[in-house]
């Protein structure tokens, strides 16, 4: 025992001397080097420079690109929600006046001539319109987790409540109905689309297909399902503000995970669906899941064994 | 949940940032066009020595200390060498993992760090590689851990480690000559 003290003191003073040497060579190095206002009299940073400094002390150091409020997503996307609307309420008038007009030709026609013709190609050609949102809705549901994907309330929908109960408090409806779960160069996925009932955790995975670095929040959201509107399940305790503005980079082609208590909030384990979701540069994703159903589990599995 | 997403942190750690910042600009492009003898990569190995800092702001307890100088120091150096390796084309960090790591049963350095020799241990520092010292002052005279150092020299700990070592084992072979010399001269 000793022994083993006297080797470790001297490799301490070993340690010690080499960090003396060091320190003198660097105080060396350093009397080399003129004072700050003589090296701004030689040179002077470029604009760019200043400019990329600038921004990093905003920041303290990620550029200020990233630093995006979840107002702002929000907006954006009530933006783009606002659009949609307006692109559809357009065309549904211009597609209800042709339709009206037709309907007027025809029936002036029709007065006009004998009753015995034959169901105008036209009427085809505007009732096609009609089934558009359908095959929208098939588009956007792509995006989702899985074939049995439950209906949602398209964005900005007005007939969800605003609040609803909720395990015994009132939750929310979520700012975001419909929402993708990758993008061309961003994915997001959980560990399992079926969440076993005792977890206690669930892990949700980012994929960055990018060539570029991204940055997302790791702190989730966890939003529930409900008559096919998504509401915000708050957890049971609000998290710190260092839980919230907890910012990732993730390099290019690399996947992290990042985990979600499920302790922390009080779940209703037979709602139809839940979703993680993401706050990524400037999008927002998703992705599903629910928890499993012993009894629905078993007879799907029934099922496909007699099928 | 908050709907504010702020990545913003503490007051007193911009404030620091920002002092930092002021103080060491001038200073740490010095440092960096003194490796790379060209002033706009300079300003790139000072960007990227405050984007470090940003990571290992806890490090620095007092913005005028010399500490705090000579932490800055050794990490525009080991910016400024990364920029001068990608310059020159030379390997990528991760392909030297394929090369041998020095048997650390080999490393006979501690046997030379005598008081005797403390003269000649200057003299071989200063004549070390840069990237071998930055390496040491990473480790001895900021009490970084590997993982911290991988982190600022953006290579993995196991590499990091064998520069450690690789580190380690040219400073013993600078000091076994210059002892050798000495004793010849006897």
């Amino acid at each position: 025992m000793q022994g083993n003290d006297k080797r470790d003191k001297a490799q301490e003073a070993k340690e010690e001397l080499l960090r003396e040497a060091l320190d003198a060579c660097m105080e060396e190095q350093l009397s080399f080097i003129p004072p700050e206002c003589e090296i701004a009299r030689m040179h002077t940073f470029s604009q760019e420079f200043r400019e990329y400094m600038e921004q990093l002390l905003r920041t303290k150091g990620r550029p200020q690109r990233r630093t995006i409020h979840r107002k702002e997503f929000i907006y954006s996307f009530n933006k783009v929600a606002a659009g949609i609307l307006v692109l559809l309420v357009v065309s549904s008038a211009i597609a209800g006046g042709a339709l009206l007009l037709s309907k007027s030709s025809k029936s002036s026609s029709d007065m006009a001539s004998s009753e015995t013709s034959e169901a105008p190609a036209e009427e085809e050609a505007i009732a096609a319109p009609a089934e558009e949102p359908e095959s929208q809705e098939a588009d956007e549901s792509e995006a989702g987790a899985g074939a049995q994907e439950p209906q949602e309330a398209p964005a900005g929908d007005a007939g969800a409540p605003e609040r609803v109960e909720f395990m015994g408090r009132e939750i929310s409806l979520a700012d975001n109905q419909q929402l993708k779960e990758k993008t061309e160069t961003v994915k997001t996925l959980v560990n399992s689309p079926v969440i076993a009932r005792d977890a206690e955790s669930m892990k949700v995975t980012i994929g960055n297909m990018d060539e570029r670095p991204i940055y997302y929040y790791g702190s989730m959201d966890l939003e529930v399902l409900i008559d096919g509107a998504w509401y915000l399940v708050p957890p049971k305790e609000a998290p710190t503000e260092e839980e919230e503005n907890r910012l990732v980079q993730l390099e290019p082609g690399m996947a992290q995970d990042e985990e979600i208590l499920l302790w922390k909030y009080e779940l209703d384990y037979d709602a139809e669906m839940y979703r993680a979701v993401t706050y990524l540069d400037g999008m927002v994703l998703c992705s599903k899941f629910r928890f499993e159903n012993p009894e629905e589990d078993l007879e799907d599995a029934l099922e496909q064994t007699w099928e | 949940m908050l709907l504010y997403l702020s990545m913003l942190d503490t007051q007193e750690e911009k404030d620091k940032f920002t002092l930092i910042y002021e103080q060491y600009q001038q200073f740490c492009w010095y440092v960096a066009y003194q490796l790379l003898g060209d002033a706009h990569l300079a300003e790139d190995a000072v960007q990227e020595t405050f984007l470090a800092l940003t990571r290992h702001l806890g490090k620095v307890e007092h913005v005028d200390s010399p500490r705090t100088k000579k932490f800055l120091m050794t990490i525009v150096k080991s910016k400024a060498i990364d920029i001068l390796r990608k310059n020159r084309g030379e390997a990528c960090p991760s392909e030297e993992v394929g090369i041998d790591m020095p048997d650390p049963s080999s490393d006979l350095l501690d046997q030379y760090i005598t008081k005797e020799n403390y003269d000649y241990l200057i003299s071989c520092i200063l004549e070390l590689d840069e990237a071998y010292r930055v390496v040491f002052e990473y480790k001895y005279l900021h009490q970084m851990s590997d993982t911290e150092i991988a982190g600022l020299l953006n290579i993995s700990p196991k590499l990091a480690n064998v520069r450690f070592y690789r580190a380690r084992k040219k400073l013993q072979e600078m000091l076994e000559k210059e002892v050798a010399g000495r004793a010849g001269k006897r």
